[in-house]
């Protein structure tokens, strides 16, 4: 186990970001098909879509959506660092990008939306 | 051909990250109604009633449908042990559940109107 | 004295072996002292012991390395785990067959070919490719990319990296023949997803994960 930590923070960080990214991304599909799903209860007229969106004020749909900005955020940074890698960019410092680009800044955005929706999740609405 | 996969992922990438901000930005922070988190049918089907919105709104999903189901598809391809003929059957079946989907997401607009 | 773990995955199962650790001790040490003390039956290759053949590669705590140049010490564990290569059929213990590598190896024709131009005795000056020519294909790159582990087909990073030498020599004539086999959708340099892991456990410190991606970028120049 502590050799399976050590190898996924040393030397295969790379590897820890390329499941990351396939693992959000699988997710973020997942999240495209309930979005849609939901979106195309507003062409079935107010109480349809009002009943739909209803069910999203309750703390589990809240916690789901503090997770899908994680995911979001995880997925998008990570997106970048890959892409700056691919033009040259970040090749020498593909391992920096990852912990300070995408973890260290993405924990940061995620804080600045997750907090307020925790609170506002407790505090009820 | 394997090139213009790659090239795909990075352009629809960067194109999402974009029209992921307008469409987020607008969502939740423009209105006050939206801001207060009342979703409200009103308030989103006066934004949507604009045809320039709704043309963002279809090109955002349908650039999300390439790149998530271009991803998927590369997982399929290397988790997967069905061979070269195997690959091709998926690509062709993600690209209908592609299709499918795109027009499941254009037919809310399309009553709307 | 510390007492070490030595957990070896042989051909017939897991097996345990205590041993006492001393100073600058390898983890080919450790195989040596296990097998002329206490199991004289354990399979392992070795040649040089100086990290310049690349016969002793290993997975020594689920990281393929080269045993010699292993210190125990900078496992910094009392357990040490070795196991064969993984992404190469076992022959026996921790001896694999390197087979599939070098057949990767040949199908991008390693050979210089023909004499486009210069002198074939002066090697060129490149200061990118002059740090990518030591590999000693010792198959720890292989063994460490994740595409290999369910790809067959794929090139593999040392492949890929000898094409790179090859078709940036102005010596050599069929620069065109291998970046078609390079390009090839299912084998080819496409399949690479950036994992940074044969980078990560080269013991010659190539960037095999710049060479790939300096080939994606020449592929999609012409």
């Amino acid at each position: 186990m502590k050799d399976l930590i050590r190898k996924y923070t040393g030397p295969f960080s790379g590897l820890l970001a390329h499941r990351i990214q396939r693992v959000t991304g699988l997710l973020l599909l997942v999240y495209l098909f309930l979005h849609v799903r939901t979106v195309y209860a507003l062409s079935e007229g107010p109480e349809a879509f009002d009943r739909a969106v209803a069910q999203f004020r309750g703390p589990v749909f809240k916690m789901l959506e503090i997770a899908l900005l994680g995911a979001v955020i995880l997925h998008a940074l990570n997106g970048v660092r890959i892409t700056l890698i691919d033009v040259g960019a970040g090749q020498t410092r593909q391992s920096r990008l990852f912990w300070i680009g995408t973890i260290g800044l993405g924990a940061l955005i995620f804080l600045t939306g997750a907090i307020p929706l925790f609170i506002s999740s407790v505090l009820g609405r | 051909m394997a090139a213009v996969w790659w090239y795909l992922q990075r352009i629809t990438g960067a194109l999402l990250m974009v029209l992921l901000i307008v469409h987020f930005w607008v969502e939740h922070f423009v209105s006050e109604n939206l801001r207060r988190g009342d979703l409200t049918y009103s308030a989103i089907r006066a934004r949507i009633s604009n045809p320039v919105w709704q043309i963002i709104d279809i090109a955002f999903l349908l650039i999300a449908l390439v790149h998530g189901l271009s991803g998927a598809r590369g997982i399929v391809l290397d988790y997967s042990r069905i061979g070269r003929r195997g690959a091709r059957f998926a690509t062709v079946a993600l690209c209908l559940i592609g299709a499918v989907w795109a027009w499941w997401g254009v037919q809310a607009f399309k009553h709307l109107r | 004295m510390n007492t070490l773990e030595i957990r070896v995955t042989r051909s017939a199962g897991i097996r345990s072996y205590p041993l006492a650790l001393s100073p600058r001790m390898t983890v080919l040490d450790a195989l040596f002292r296990i097998q002329s003390g206490q199991d004289s039956s354990l399979a392992f290759r070795c040649a040089c012991r100086v990290g310049m053949c690349g016969t002793c590669a290993m997975y020594i705590n689920r990281v393929p390395r080269l045993a010699c140049k292993t210190r125990i010490s900078t496992l910094d564990s009392t357990v040490v785990t070795i196991a064969p290569l993984p992404n190469l059929p076992v022959i026996q213990d921790l001896v694999v067959s390197l087979e599939p590598f070098f057949k990767q190896w040949k199908r991008i024709k390693p050979a210089l070919r023909g004499s486009a131009s210069g002198e074939l005795a002066i090697i060129p000056p490149d200061p990118v490719a002059s740090r990518k020519r030591d590999c000693i294909t010792c198959g720890i790159c292989y063994a460490a990319c994740g595409v290999k582990a369910t790809q067959a087909d794929y090139l593999g990073p040392a492949a890929i990296n000898k094409a790179f030498l090859r078709i940036h020599d102005p010596r050599d004539g069929a620069a065109h023949q291998r970046l078609a086999v390079l390009n090839e959708e299912w084998s080819g340099v496409w399949r690479c997803h950036t994992q940074f892991s044969c980078s990560a456990v080269c013991p010659k410190k190539i960037d095999l994960t710049d060479t790939i991606g300096r080939v994606k970028k020449s592929i999609l120049a012409s």
